[in-house]
């Protein structure tokens, strides 16, 4: 049995909200409206079948339908074609607290939203004292709730929905307010749910979430439904749709940066750079002192002329899943004859924190000399970097780390890790557990 | 799509919600007067202060001679505020739920209805000063005044019907926020309430007629200050049109009522 069938609904944006009675007459009283060129549409043709004690997830981008076709599911709105049955009580969390009131305090709120979620008097007298305790609000409830933090506000009204004990459960990012203790007491509340066989439909832009909590999903766009099956699958293909879209923004960027580089404010030489440090200094100036993004200085004898990335097919990319080979070119351009120029490049996460940075002269290869245009090659076998947001430094100074042209903080990459390790990269490693320990955790 | 049936099954959902209806209308009284010193003796003193200042101007200024006038004049003023209070909040009772409306599905017609309510009750907590009066000035007070309760469910029907109109058109037309103050206004001059109805001159006692309200306060006046039975005629009056404002209400409601939650 379906806990919510959703067959072929669709739903109209209304674009003229309100209308003034001076726009009506103009149109002419009582005449249909026209209708807006093309119909544009919140939601398309969408199916959705959710089985009893199902957890399903519904994702996509802002503007996909996605908050719509909850509410239409929650009997909050009406689709203009389609069909919608729900079997069992609903309770729709979709902001936490909606009518509470200010001035009353919690406990008459409690049984205000409590009555407007559908719940009787009694229902809420017989689980007010649960809600309390849940929300944690005991020595607080009987205080007008305008003296409330947004987080108390925030789990009293999860605490009273959640009461409700509705059999369908609709909740659209509301995890994302709250303290990191109020997200886990929900976590903990919904598992109770899906233990008691409650189906949960969820909103949310959190593919974790979905890939933790839910059997399936469904991706939209614009209104249509782009995927649905497995949790796992939808999740993936989403993903990787998003990847695509980053990574072709960044090879636009990327083309951008290249060919703007010239116009590239060209900041002064900043710290040890300056000073004829080491080289070693002079990259950790980029970080110390040049911390700014999107910085570029040097004398520019030598000039980087553009910094691309590659994967190992050699098709230009920008987005890389942690652990694969990555190629960097640097095209030079030396408009006199120099001496020794040494090369660097250097990954930066989004943040300045510096994850691996190196040059020619620190791995003793030399450089005789360079002339016109040219271009270098670094193949990184395997770049291990966590899953985020990167900056790839290049640069090319003299022996001494004056730099003819350094580019810090321009060149953009990111990392799509959805590993669950913590920290700046992956070391390589292995468990190596006595055999009882294998044992005790299989069963 | 919109069958009669269906209408009145959506429309009776409200029964289901009546905790949350006395919940708000106690809500809606206890905020009106928080904070003020006299609390909710306002609803005494707001009428009071009218009907002194009707009397200074009518009774000695211009020295208007009637009997009791005092009492003509509460008797049909506390109706009146009533009702034009109620249609005054309401129209704005959708727009201003609006965070509900978007957020949880309910029966909608429970925010104009507790304005209907919550007026009621303070029109009844005002009907003591009017019951001093008849007492202080020995007003004659017979078996008539047992038909308050009959006029009070009438006018119910009919401020109800009139709630659901103005909220609900109010959202699509927003200029009816503005436009009425000024309809109240002007109905109030000519509703035979500071004035008794014999002063209209023939010709426009078609208008007292025609005007749905000038029956309820007439009536009102004949059993609090006539001691007399309100005629048969204005009866099937005011029933006739309590229940056509009613149903039309609910009709207009039920119509506009789907696209609240984005119009809001």
């Amino acid at each position: 049995m379906h806990a919510i069938d959703v067959s072929n609904v669709s739903k109209r944006f209304r674009r003229n909200n309100t209308t003034t009675i001076k726009e009506y007459i103009v149109r002419g009283l009582w005449n249909r409206r026209p209708e807006p060129q093309g119909p544009v549409w919140a939601l398309n043709a969408v199916n959705l079948k959710v089985m009893r004690g199902a957890a399903y997830a519904v994702i996509g981008q802002n503007g996909s339908g996605k908050s719509t076709l909850l509410k239409i599911i929650a009997g909050i709105m009406r689709p203009d074609e389609g069909k919608v049955s729900v079997n069992g009580k609903v309770s729709a969390l979709i902001e936490l607290g909606a009518g509470f009131h200010p001035e009353f305090t919690g406990r008459e709120n409690i049984y205000i939203n409590g009555m407007l979620l559908g719940l009787t008097k009694k229902e809420i007298g017989r689980r007010i004292d649960e809600i309390i305790d849940f929300a944690g609000l005991r020595d607080f409830i009987n205080e007008p709730v305008r003296t409330y933090s947004s987080g108390m506000y925030s789990k009293l009204g999860f605490a009273v929905a959640v009461n409700v004990d509705p059999d369908i459960l609709l909740i659209d990012e509301v995890f994302a307010v709250g303290d990191e203790e109020f997200v886990h007491q929900c976590k903990g509340k919904m598992d109770e749910f899906k233990k008691r066989g409650k189906t949960i439909l969820f909103v949310t832009h959190s593919l974790p979430t979905v890939e933790e909590w839910c059997d399936e999903a469904m991706w939209l766009e614009y209104g249509v439904t782009r995927a649905a099956g497995s949790s796992i699958e939808v999740s993936d293909s989403y993903k990787r749709e998003i990847f695509a879209l980053e990574n072709l923004k960044l090879i636009m960027e990327s083309e951008k940066t290249n060919t703007g580089l010239e116009d590239a404010v060209n900041y002064g030489p900043t710290g040890a750079a300056d000073s004829g440090a080491p080289s070693a200094e002079a990259l950790a100036a980029a970080q110390d002192g040049g911390g700014e993004p999107g910085r570029r200085w040097g004398s520019r004898e030598v000039e980087i002329t553009s910094v691309k990335l590659f994967d190992h097919k050699g098709v230009e990319k920008y987005v890389f899943s942690t652990g694969e080979p990555v190629t960097i070119l640097m095209h030079y351009d030396a408009h006199k004859t120099v001496l020794k120029p040494v090369f660097g490049f250097a990954f930066l996460r989004s943040d300045g924190v510096r994850c691996y940075g190196t040059n020619t002269s620190l791995q003793d290869i030399s450089i005789g000399m360079v002339s016109g245009q040219g271009t270098i090659r670094v193949v990184v076998e395997d770049i291990n970097l966590l899953g985020g947001q990167y900056f790839v430094d290049a640069a090319v100074h003299n022996e001494d780390g004056v730099a003819y042209d350094y580019h810090n903080q321009i060149h953009q990459m990111v990392i799509a890790g959805d590993e669950k390790d913590v920290g700046v990269c992956r070391l390589r490693h292995r468990w190596e557990l006595p055999e009882a320990l294998q044992a005790a955790d299989g069963a | 799509m919109h069958s009669i049936f269906h209408i009145v099954k959506d429309f009776s959902r409200i029964f289901g919600y009546g905790n949350l209806i006395w919940m708000l209308v106690a809500k809606e009284l206890k905020a009106r007067y928080r904070g003020t010193f006299f609390g909710f003796l306002w609803s005494f003193f707001n009428p009071l202060i009218a009907m002194l200042t009707y009397v200074l101007v009518f009774s000695i200024y211009m020295k208007v001679q009637m009997e009791n006038y005092s009492v003509f004049l509460l008797s049909g003023m506390l109706p009146w505020i009533w009702f034009s209070s109620t249609v005054n909040e309401a129209s704005n009772s959708i727009l201003s739920n609006g965070g509900i409306i978007k957020k949880i599905a309910m029966p909608m017609e429970i925010f104009p209805l507790v304005f209907v309510a919550s007026n009621l009750m303070n029109f009844l907590f005002s009907i003591p000063i009017l019951l001093a009066l008849l007492f202080i000035l020995k007003v004659q007070v017979g078996a008539p005044i047992l038909l308050f309760p009959v006029l009070v469910l009438i006018q119910f029907v009919f401020a109800f019907g009139a709630a659901l109109i103005v909220s609900s058109v109010t959202v699509k037309f927003r200029d009816f926020i503005y436009l009425i103050p000024n309809i109240i206004q002007i109905w109030y001059f000519l509703t035979p309430i500071m004035y008794p109805q014999t002063v209209v001159p023939e010709k426009y006692r078609v208008f007292l007629y025609l005007n749905p309200f000038s029956h309820f306060a007439v009536s009102y006046q004949d059993i609090f200050l006539y001691n007399k039975t309100p005629s048969f005629e204005a009866f099937t009056n005011m029933i006739t049109v309590s229940i056509a404002i009613f149903m039309l209400g609910v009709l207009t409601f039920s119509k506009l009522k789907d696209a609240f939650p984005e119009e809001v």
